[in-house]
Formats: C-alpha cells, structure tokens, sequence
C-alpha cells in the first residue's frame, strides 16, 4: 500500500538521523551541560566517529572537511586569521541560569548576537558606518547544512544562519563552514550556525521583519498525536515566523512524510498571515530547486526512496510535499487562502 | 529534544503552597483575598464580608488559587489556579456566572478592558480567550468554550495584561521574555499579529503592570523579574527604556550579584495618576516604591516602606483606580508543619494623594488595624482572624519562596526519576 510504505520508510529514513538523535538530544543537552558552551572548541567528530554522522555522506565535502579539522586543530591560529566565530559568539550570561531548561547560551536579544563574529568579512568590509548588513536567511533544524551550503554560492551577498539544537551537529556545520572558507577563499562568507532551540529563541536572534526567506527542511515529524506541539510548523509558532518575516518573505518546507505534509499544509492555509505561491512562482524560485536535494536529509530520501524520487527536479518531487508560504502583511488585513503544490 | 514538563512534582508538598492574593475593586467597592482554595470578599460599602454564591457544577475552587482579578468597569471578578478551572463571578450579586474547565493549570488571567472577553493562560504555555458576548449577570451561563488565543512555546506564562488602549495583550514568560501581540476583532479566530518582544530581562519575568497618564494615555508598560530588576518598556517597539535594580535599590543586593535570589520581584501595583509604582520583593520587609517619570522615560527608585511590621514581606499588592489606598497581604496556603491551615495579613498604606509641604515627596502612612477600612470586620473576613502571630510570618515567607522557586525552576531530575516519569507519561502511544 502506497502510505503505508510511505510511512515506514519515512519512519525507517528518519529513525537514524533524527528520532533516534533527536531522542537523543536530551542525553547530549545534559551531557554537555556542564562541558563546554557552544563557543567551546570541540572537534569530537573528527576524533570519535558518531554512528549517525557517519551514516550520511556529504561525498564532495566528507575529505576536504575532515582533513581541514585536523589541520585547525593542529594550528588553531589559522581559524583564528579568518575570525571564525569559535571565540564568543554571544555575550554570554554572566551567570548559569537555572531557571531555563537550556544549556547553551541564549542571547538576551537581537542586539546581543555579535553577528560580526559570525560573518567577519562582512563585518571588516562594512567600515564603521557603513551600512550593517542583517541576517535574511534562516535555515530552521539545520541539520548537517547542506541547505546552507548550496544558498551561500547562490546568495553570495545575503547573510543567512542555521539553528540547530543538537550540540555536535552544530559544531559539526560549524567546521564545515570553516574548513570551506578555508579552502575557497572569499567564499562561504555569508554562511554560519548557532546552536538553540528554534522553537524558543528566534526572536532572541531575529528582529521583526529582518528575515526574507526561512527554511525548514525535513524537520522531524513526530507521529504521536500527544507531540505533534513539538512540530517545528504548528499554528502558534507561525505567528513568531510572521514576526521575524518581512511581508512578503517566504516559508519553505519540504518533507516526504505525508502526514506531516498535510499537517504543514493545513496550519500554513488556516494561518491569516500566509498565502502560498503560485506554480510558476515556485518554478522560477532558485531556491526551490535546492529543496530536496541539497541537504543531507533530502539526499537520503532520494537514495533510499530510489523510484518515487526525481532528483533535480525542485517542485516535482513526487515523494513528498513541498510548501511555500509568503508573509502577506504584518498590519492585520484580509484573509487569503493558500494553494499548495504537491509533486 | 527538551520539552516543558511544567506539571511535575505533584508529589512535593511544597508545590501545595501558594502565596496569598489581593485585589481591589476599580472603584474600591470591595476587596477580594484568595488564600490557598479560599476566596474572601470584603464589601466595602455595605461594610460586610460576602457570602459567595457558586451554583455551578464545580462549585468553589478545590486547589490553590494562582490568579484573581477584576475587570475594569468592576462588574467582572475572575479567579483560576491549580484546580484548572476559570470562574467568573458577579460583582453585584457575588454568584459565580460561569466555570470553566482549562485543560492545564492556570497561571494568569487579563479581562478586556471593554469586560467582554475573558483570557487565562496555562502552564503549557497557552492564553486561551472565553467570549462573554450575551453574558447576563445574574443567569448561570453554562457551556462557554475557551478558543486558543496565542501560545509561548512550552513555557509557564507568569502574567498577563491588556494596554490600557484594549490594543494589545501582553504576555510574560519565565523564560525572559514579554510578548506584545495585537489584541484581534475576532480573539476566537486568535491573535497571530505579534507587535513587538520586549527583551532584557534575564530571569524569569513575574510581573507586568502598566503606567497611564493624561498625557501618555497609551501607556508604559513596567516589568518585574526574577533577576531583582523592574524595567520600563515601550511595547510598540519591544524598547527597553530605563531598568532599577529593585535589589540593590532596596539594599538586598550586594554588586557581585551573590543574593539574586532573594530579590525577586514577586508583584508590581502602578499608583494610578501618581507615576509610583509599589514593588514587592521577596526577601524585602515592605514595600519599595518606584518613581516613573514619562516625559524622560526613566525610573528612579523612591524609598522603602518599612514600617509595615517585623517580617511582613507582601506577597501581593492591589490598589483602586482613585489610588487612595494601596493594600497590600502577605501570607500563604496550607503551612507545612504549622497549627495553622493559611495565613493572611493584609496592610494598607494610605497618603498616595497627599504630598509633604513644599515637595513632591508622598506623606505615607501604614494604617493601624482600626484605621483599616471596615476594619477587624474586614480584617477577620480577609485574614480569616483579627490577629495573626508575628512568628509565622517568617515561615509563611520561606514557603512562599520555595514554591515561587516550585513554580518557575525548571525541575532538574535525576535520570532515573526522569525515565520513571516516561513511562508513567500517556503520551508514547503512537498513532497508527
Ligand atoms: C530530520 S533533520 C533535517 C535536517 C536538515 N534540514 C536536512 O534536511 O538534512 C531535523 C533537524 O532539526 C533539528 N531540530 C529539531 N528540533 C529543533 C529545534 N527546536 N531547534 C533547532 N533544531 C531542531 C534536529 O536536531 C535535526 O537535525
């Protein structure tokens, strides 16, 4: 049966790299409570293979990245020369915070982030007064950054940010984006990651309107009804991405679970704020193409998924869903429907 | 991944006690004090305590009341807590109109201003809004459903406010943060048009209250936080305008910050018309008062009142819009190895309208027992008896604290506990 094969290959895809990580989120959360924050320099998965990593494949990327870790851990001023954002990221709380649930640094607001960290070439080409560019990208659940990858050369002038929660995830990215800028010298420039629950901070990390396009790719779909208020796109968490969008920013989502698919779909339609894209829209959009194919999630899809899947083909990935929303105001106005493309 | 579990500890014995709640009448018709399941109203013109009347099918509140409240035009009274039910009362005939059934335990409750709709938020995280459309005071209306209004993801919503404009809805969080959302037409259809995020904070947030004047009707709003500041925002832009230390102002506070804990800001009361605002700290005897000037946006801490008695450390404060009095209660449900089931002791201050001669300083005054409007009347109803030993103040504060902490601290299990705690959950069921 079509959904029932569906659904446990989205079940059998998924388990590896997110339920069983994300489960296991809460052992790592703890487990690095007390180690080191997200500024700390750690390279665990360049000495300690982690089952899960290993399972995906970055193939152009795995050797030149891993190679390039060991170099900045041998020489740690090299990564110093680019500025890469392992020395402070946030002006951390002066203090633990046992009140909140979190164990990473939590910025107090936008204007606590030290974004010049992040993007320092951005930042020493700005000049003094110069117009401070913002971030406009935010690619939600991150995962291994593959996403950010592909948009860094396409948007080579925008400035766009992974979030992720998993600790080594994060770091991961982290290197990976360092050991390009490496390599590809006055690329990767606009690219960076911050470990947090989405779910939580954005609008610690984002002012209103500053945010053109946000992307949640594959996120984990958590099947059980009880859950489904952990879902990255619910009714309520729409409200806070209209908040950070500006009118007319974008939503995209992708996921080959087709209960989530319908799930997305039916909270982006009720919302008042979100009206989809039309067809051709969505074929003209660079970064539609890049949906199912350029994150690690996607690419596991299309491998595992192998006859349902046409890779390259943007929005007519026939083994999911794909959703575009844009940001229709930020004053209350009329409402507007929302049409969806389905592959 | 990390996930509120704000319901925890049922178990604790000390998650049973709640702090003492006051609130005043807008025009200072009567007074109602929750203590524990207990509500006590005080009438104060026809110099009696009421008897209340609840004929609907959960009659009464059986767990601690966590939030009371009446509505602007004073017709409204609105009570919730820990039993998960919202009741509303009559003010005219102090019968319970309707009571309605919440999925979680409430935390805080906002009247519109126009009294038409009722919000409360739970400790998921969620304000849900009852319309009182056709609401007749003396019918028992039954069947009202609350409609999802907004949502703080999965964290304890610690209070709510309407501007005085009836615009926004602001809510506040115990993970810092303070919400400005767009109060809709339609609240059932929900409030999806956040204005701003007021930010700056860095505990948790416990208490809102605004500040109106003539000329700034819109209104400032003031915070207060477990991070021992009360700050001054403009909520059309989330700006943070001036912050206090309450802490180190009310000498709490040492500079490195070592007694943060003690200096919690516990409630916030804005004198009408008089730009003070009372704060109430945790660990301060009194009350501090905080002066607000909006023409320069800034805040300057007053003076402490102190002489409110050995260890009377209020653990809310309530006051009407003419702002003659501030009251002021401490005390607390169900003390734990005490003769005594509750304790209340309820403090009015008096002389927000008068100013010393020749400056702008308040000639406040603590009113003794028999100056007290309706006084040992009104003392035995709200107090429960006329005189309360000075002795239990002290534990009645540290039980406050400890559930305050109970409230907002996220509970650190161990790992087994935390495993024990799954599999007693009814939500790893998956669907099929
Ligand atoms: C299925 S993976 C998809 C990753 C990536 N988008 C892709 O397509 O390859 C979902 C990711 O979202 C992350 N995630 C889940 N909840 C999150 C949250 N609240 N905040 C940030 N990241 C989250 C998980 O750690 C996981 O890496």
């Amino acid at each position: 049966m079509k959904l029932g094969f569906r659904f446990s290959t989205a079940a059998q895809l998924l388990a590896p790299i997110c339920n069983n990580s994300v489960k296991g989120a809460k052992g790592k959360l703890r487990k690095f409570s007390d180690h080191k924050d997200v500024n700390g320099r750690r390279t665990e998965l360049g000495r300690q293979p982690n089952p899960n990593a290993q399972d995906i494949s970055f193939s152009p990327f795995k050797n030149c990245v891993k190679k390039d870790m060991l170099e900045n851990e041998a020489n740690s001023t090299i990564s110093k020369s680019t500025g890469l954002p392992r020395k402070r990221f946030y002006r951390a709380r002066a203090h633990s915070n046992p009140l909140s649930d979190s164990h990473f640094p939590v910025p107090i607001s936008p204007n606590h982030v030290e974004y010049s960290h992040h993007y320092p070439q951005f930042f020493s080409s700005a000049g003094e007064v110069g117009s401070i560019k913002k971030v406009q990208f935010a690619d939600i659940g991150c995962g291994f950054g593959g996403l950010l990858i592909s948009l860094s050369t396409l948007f080579p002038e925008t400035l766009m940010i992974g979030m992720e929660l998993r600790d080594k995830v994060t770091e991961y990215v982290k290197e990976r984006i360092l050991a390009l800028r490496t390599t590809n010298p006055g690329q990767y420039q606009n690219v960076s990651v911050v470990r947090t629950n989405s779910m939580k901070y954005i609008p610690n990390y984002f002012e209103k309107g500053q945010l053109t396009k946000m992307f949640f790719l594959f996120p984990d779909p958590h099947f059980k009804e009880k859950n489904h208020r952990r879902r990255v796109i619910s009714p309520h968490l729409l409200d806070e991405y209209a908040y950070v969008l500006e009118v007319g920013g974008i939503i995209y989502t992708i996921t080959d679970v087709e209960e989530l698919g319908d799930w997305m779909k039916t909270c982006l339609e009720n919302h008042p704020m979100f009206e989809a894209l039309t067809e051709e829209e969505l074929h003209a959009d660079p970064a539609v193409k890049l949906l199912s194919t350029a994150t690690e999630e996607g690419q596991k899809v299309a491998r595992n998924g192998g006859q349902t899947f046409q890779a390259g083909q943007g929005c007519d990935f026939s083994g999911g869903v794909i959703l575009a929303g844009a940001l229709l105001y930020q004053q209350a106005s009329s409402r507007t429907l929302l049409a969806m493309l389905v592959g | 991944m990390e996930d509120a579990q704000p319901e925890g500890g049922e178990n604790n014995r000390d998650v049973d006690v709640a702090p003492a709640l006051i609130s005043v009448h807008p025009t200072q018709d009567s007074v109602a004090v929750a203590v524990g399941s207990d509500l006590r109203v005080f009438d104060l013109r026809g110099n009696c305590g009421i008897t209340l009347v609840d004929e609907t099918g959960e009659a009464f509140h059986k767990d601690s009341i966590r939030a009371i409240r009446y509505g602007a035009n004073g017709k409204l009274f609105v009570s919730a807590g820990d039993d998960k039910l919202v009741k509303i009362w009559s003010t005219d005939s102090w019968r319970c109109i309707t009571s309605v059934c919440s999925e979680k335990r409430v935390s805080a409750i906002a009247i519109s201003n126009d009294g038409l709709y009722v919000c409360f938020a739970d400790k998921f995280g969620v304000v849900w809004v009852l319309d009182l459309h056709g609401l007749d005071g003396n019918e028992t209306l039954v069947d009202k459903k609350a409609a999802p209004l907004l949502a703080h993801y999965c964290s304890i919503i610690t209070s709510l406010e309407f501007s005085p404009d009836g615009r926004f809805i602001v809510s506040a969080d115990r993970d810092f943060k303070i919400r400005v959302t767009v109060f809709p037409k339609k609240p059932l259809d929900g409030a999806h048009e956040i204005q701003s995020f007021c930010l700056g904070h860095t505990e948790f947030v416990s208490c809102l209250a605004f500040l109106c004047t003539a000329e700034y009707p819109q209104g400032f709003l003031v915070s207060g936080s477990g991070d021992s500041t009360v700050r001054l925002w403009d909520i059309n832009s989330g700006t943070l305008l001036d912050t206090c230390e309450v802490g180190s102002q009310a000498g709490l506070v040492d500079y490195s910050g070592s007694e943060l804990s003690c200096s919690t800001v516990t409630d916030l009361c804005t004198i009408p018309g008089g730009n003070v605002v009372a704060v109430a700290i945790q660990s301060l005897q009194g009350i501090l008062l905080v002066s607000c000037d909006l023409s320069s946006q800034t805040l300057g801490a007053v003076k402490v009142v102190s002489n409110m008695g050995d260890n009377f450390i209020p653990t809310s404060l309530g006051c009407s819009s003419s702002a003659e009095l501030l009251w002021t209660i401490t005390g607390v449900s169900k003390l734990h190895g005490s003769d005594y089931n509750s304790l209340a002791r309820v403090r009015v201050l008096s002389g927000f309208k008068k100013t010393v001669p020749g400056t702008t300083k308040h000639e406040l005054t603590v009113l003794d027992d028999n100056e007290v409007p309706g006084e040992e009347k009104l003392l035995e109803k709200l107090q429960g008896s006329v005189t309360v030993e000075e002795e239990v103040f002290l534990a009645a504060a540290e039980a406050v604290k400890k559930s305050m902490c109970n409230l907002l601290i996220k509970k650190q299990y161990t790992t087994e506990r935390r495993e024990f705690r799954k599999r007693g959950r009814n939500d790893k069921k998956i669907k099929q």
